[in-house]
């Protein structure tokens, strides 16, 4: 099939239903004097046109810039999009019978490199251009004219890393009219470069495409444009900052931009002069990074110190953006605040020192390898820092689950799993076993896929009133959160899957075993592109004709005292224009205090307590477990009298700590429920459903039993196995019975405080 | 949600468990349904589009520069690959070679029949005008091969899946209309 018309056509076709639906919405619009719905007027006159492209294009001001970042970031989105689903597609079959294994080369390179260069940062850029100066409280970037700079070198740099396309579709549209000659080549010679979005040598320097030229030096410009702003932001965090605005009080979100610009300062330019090298190696015979002269590994080496920082500089605007809307839906303030500071400059170092863990079979010294291993998993500490703050400012909070905060919650599981393979794939034998495959696709995806776009999503419906003084379609919103994150779990789970089974990634063909996975996966990826029209439409129609708010505190952000800078401006700002009076709620309480249920939890401030309550907490989980599993053992010696449960199952119980015979094994099932299960059940009992605690107890019980059928199952079949699942479920109500109502009854005699 | 309509409080909670499945869940279904029908159209479709068009089954190759080639050419070690001269190619493949070598990516399709093609997919040495060049199979662009009640099984799915998503905007109206109705005989 013909990859370049295809794929402008769909990129068109979504441009075009994006017009219409604003179009649309716009002619539906109501009036602002709130009067009836008219009918608008098509009144583009050439003089309007003229002065909207005039203002738009030489316009300085932060939120301008901030809107033509995300704008852009959108469309790089939409495009990189489109090369994901066509790939996706291909892969619903184990031949390359849709595409050619060379467009299917070319889609993974085009989807890397438009997804990470030109849409993440992008839109990153564009939310901090527009927030950093109302959060920091200054009137404008430090540099507005530089800001303009670095906006408007990245559309050339689009243009020409993927140039290719446009060319080709010119080159065939020629060929229609039978237009042919040595004038016209360059369009029947340009393609997209089919190289992976690493680029790496050789292969980069022998391919004889000369869009490859034109991808490096667009990647360059767009290096450039990058480090322009990163610049820009440093200065004004550090310089434009207003009366009130130290370094104590500085928001969580503008803390990850200036650590994401330090990152950008020295990761950029070694990526740039990198890009250099390997355009005078293809060009001008020098050796670089060829065998003879230079060194391929090189390049590897070179990329990966850019590359791994632009890990972090990608994921950091993602974790400020979490850090600083979780709080807002869970009515207090983010947990141990200080902490996830430090946690991000930490990582913006140790980002530098991790890059060779992706080189761990090119046959690098094992030493070296082996003290990147260790940073590479030391890296994961501050992230998990980040992680457990997170659930601790969810934990007993008072959470509206509205979708930014859908999408915050479910980020944190995406990227646990995200994290959690990426510290398996740091260890060198895992790594070895897996280099190259669906796994470590899997692994990165749910992390840029599971954190990034979820949190841009989040900001933009978070911040959609100040954008644009309307409300979304909160319905559709949340549909929307929802679908995204199931269609992302259901892709990239499947990834993990094939990669745990060791398919290699970036080709075309794969055997027919693998069909159902990667359909599974092809499917959740169109729902994920579904999602995303869903919010684009959202988006765009409620900019007409979304409800207008009528004030600033959308959010009931005053509740808790978490009316931050931003909302103060649109507050204000509302008040100047339409005359907005800002409004109060009848109550507010501070969003950490130590009252349990309000502020933050008190965890590790009341040692001396602790100490006291633990032991005595232990001790009737544990008689309770006894009683417990007293009980269950009764019910399971019946069992055994019908033939249903076999005994011996306890001995492979005694198995596993290298012993034999049933009573050890018994005493061992014994000890695991005074213990194990007992303590579970007193850290959870407050969280699981039911009440009074006998229920708690009953559910927390049924929950477990399904772990024990699996575990003594011993090839029951037919009514003997409902009979065995009968018992085990009874046996663990009398077990859930035993230990919450002995724990119930211990806890209150000891006047132990929850 | 009407245009005029104006928040002056915090925006308000208002989900209830029922309205929970009509407003989620036949959408979600919906949206499944589409993702599902999209793939199994596309397969479907295309299968069809691609042999009537003749969209498939031209291979394309790609031939190495003199220099690149030389890798096969001198070293012992590489496995011993068929070699031709330019005349002993079948027509197509002669025109295909030409093109590659003019081409400055060097690939080109083998359009008509490729009488060497195990050669090929090997990979062989063709020798035109005393410079010898390597050429192998880039792609063999094969034809999609589905059952055919893919396609009408797809768009059915997308069909019905569209109706999931709109449940709740016909839901929302049905109840209106009860409710103006309800009024009326009021």
């Amino acid at each position: 099939m013909n990859r370049a018309v295809v794929e402008l056509t769909i990129l068109g076709s979504i441009l075009c239903a994006c017009w219409f639906v604003f179009w649309l919405s716009k002619k539906r619009a109501t009036k602002p004097d709130g009067g009836y719905r008219s009918r608008r007027e098509f009144d583009v006159d050439l003089e309007t046109l003229k002065r909207t492209v005039v203002h738009w294009t030489t316009t300085t001001n932060h939120r301008e810039i901030g809107i033509l970042y995300i704008l852009f970031g959108t469309f790089a989105a939409l495009w990189g999009g489109t090369d994901a689903m066509m790939m996706r597609t291909e892969l619903l079959t184990p031949n390359a019978d849709i595409w050619s294994t060379e467009t299917y080369n070319a889609l993974f390179t085009a989807h890397g490199i438009t997804m990470l260069f030109f849409f993440v940062t992008p839109v990153f850029f564009g939310i901090a251009n527009y927030f950093v100066p109302l959060l920091i409280d200054a009137d404008d970037m430090a540099f507005p004219r530089l800001n303009a700079i670095g906006f408007w070198l990245l559309p050339p740099s689009l243009f020409l890393a993927r140039g290719g396309l446009p060319a080709q579709v010119v080159g065939q549209f020629l060929n229609l009219f039978n237009i042919h000659g040595d004038l016209f080549q360059f369009f029947w010679t340009l393609r997209e470069p089919e190289l992976g979005w690493t680029l790496y040598t050789p292969l980069s320097i022998q391919s004889p495409n000369p869009q490859v030229n034109f991808l490096i030096l667009g990647l360059h410009l767009s290096g450039i444009a990058t480090t322009l702003g990163a610049i820009n932001f440093i200065v004004t965090i550090a310089y434009e900052r207003g009366k009130n605005v130290g370094w104590e009080n500085l928001d969580i979100f503008v803390w990850n931009i200036l650590t994401t610009s330090g990152l950008i300062l020295f990761a950029f330019p070694l990526l740039g002069s990198a890009l250099i090298m390997l355009l005078l190696d293809r060009n001008f015979g020098t050796t670089f990074f060829i065998s003879e002269g230079g060194d391929p590994i090189l390049w590897q080496h070179l990329f990966w110190f850019f590359g791994h920082p632009e890990v972090y500089i990608i994921f950091l605007p993602a974790a400020g953006l979490m850090s600083f809307i979780l709080p807002k839906f869970a009515g207090r303030k983010l947990f141990g605040f200080t902490f996830v500071v430090y946690s991000t400059l930490a990582i913006g170092i140790l980002s530098f020192g991790v890059w060779a863990h992706h080189m761990f079979t090119t046959g690098i010294d094992p030493r070296i390898r082996a003290s990147f291993m260790a940073v590479s998993i030391a890296i994961a500490v501050p992230s998990a820092i980040k992680v457990f703050n997170w659930i601790t400012t969810i934990w007993s909070g008072n959470v509206r689950l509205t979708a930014p905060m859908v999408l915050c919650i479910s980020s944190i599981g995406t990227f646990v799993v995200g994290g959690v393979t990426g510290i398996f794939l740091a260890t060198i034998p895992v790594d070895i076993l897996y280099h190259g495959t669906y796994y470590v696709v899997g692994h990165f995806h749910f992390i840029v896929m599971g954190i990034i776009p979820f949190m841009m999503i989040a900001a933009s419906y978070y911040w959609y009133p100040i954008l644009t003084g309307r409300l979304y379609d909160r319905q559709l919103a949340l549909f929307q959160s929802i679908l995204l994150v199931f269609g992302s779990v259901l892709t990239f789970g499947a990834l993990i899957l094939m990669g745990l089974l060791t398919l290699p990634r970036r080709l075309a063909f794969y055997p027919p075993e693998f069909a159902s996975f990667q359909r599974i996966a092809t499917v959740g990826a169109f729902l994920i592109g579904l999602s995303v029209l869903l919010w684009l439409y959202n988006m765009l129609w409620s900019f007409w004709s979304g409800t207008p708010v009528q004030t600033a505190d959308v959010w009931g952000l005053k509740r808790t005292q978490q009316f931050t800078r931003e909302w103060q401006w649109f507050e204000r700002r509302l008040e100047e224009k339409y005359g907005i009076e800002p409004t109060e709620p009848e109550t507010t309480r501070p969003s950490s205090t130590t009252v349990p249920g309000e502020g933050s939890p008190t965890v590790l401030r009341t040692v001396e307590p602790l100490l006291s309550t633990i032991p005595r907490v232990a001790l009737a989980a544990g008689t309770g477990g006894l009683v417990g599993t007293t009980l269950m053992s009764g019910v399971l010696f019946t069992a055994t009298i019908l033939g249903v449960f076999d005994l011996g199952s306890f001995s492979e119980l005694a198995e596993l700590v290298g012993m034999q015979g049933v009573a050890v094994g018994y005493l061992l099932f014994l000890a695991g429920g005074m213990t194990t299960w007992a303590l579970l059940f007193a850290v959870f009992a407050e969280y699981l459903p039911g009440r009074p605690r006998i229920i708690t107890g009953l559910a927390y019980a049924t929950i477990i039993s399904v772990g024990f059928a699996l575990a003594f199952y011993t090839g029951q079949t037919d009514l003997q196995l409902l009979a065995y699942v009968v018992f085990v479920l009874i046996a663990h109500w009398f077990y859930g019975f035993g230990l919450a109502v002995t724990f119930e009854y211990l806890i209150s005699r000891w006047q132990v405080k929850g | 949600m009407s245009g005029d309509e104006r928040y002056s409080s915090p925006v308000p909670d208002d989900r209830t468990v029922g309205s929970l499945v009509l407003t989620y869940g036949a959408p979600f279904v919906g949206t499944l349904l589409v993702a599902v029908g999209i793939a199994g159209g596309i397969l479907g479709g295309y299968a069809v589009a691609q042999s009537e068009l003749g969209l498939c089954s031209n291979p394309t190759i790609i031939v190495y520069s003199p220099v690149e080639s030389g890798q096969y050419v001198e070293n012992p070690e590489t496995p011993t690959l068929d070699r031709f001269t330019v005349a002993e190619l079948a027509p197509a493949e002669r025109r295909a070679f030409g093109e590659a070598v003019q081409s400055p990516r060097g690939v080109a399709d083998v359009r008509g029949q490729f009488v060497h093609r195990q050669a090929f997919q090997r990979g062989v040495l063709v020798t035109s005008d005393g410079t010898v060049r390597y050429a192998t199979i880039s792609s063999t662009n094969s034809c999609l091969s589905v059952d055919p009640l893919l396609f009408p099984l797809g768009v059915v799915s997308i069909l019905l899946g569209i109706l999931g998503i709109l449940t709740p905007p016909l839901y929302r109206k049905l109840l209106e209309r009860e409710e103006r109705a309800g009024r009326m005989s009021r």
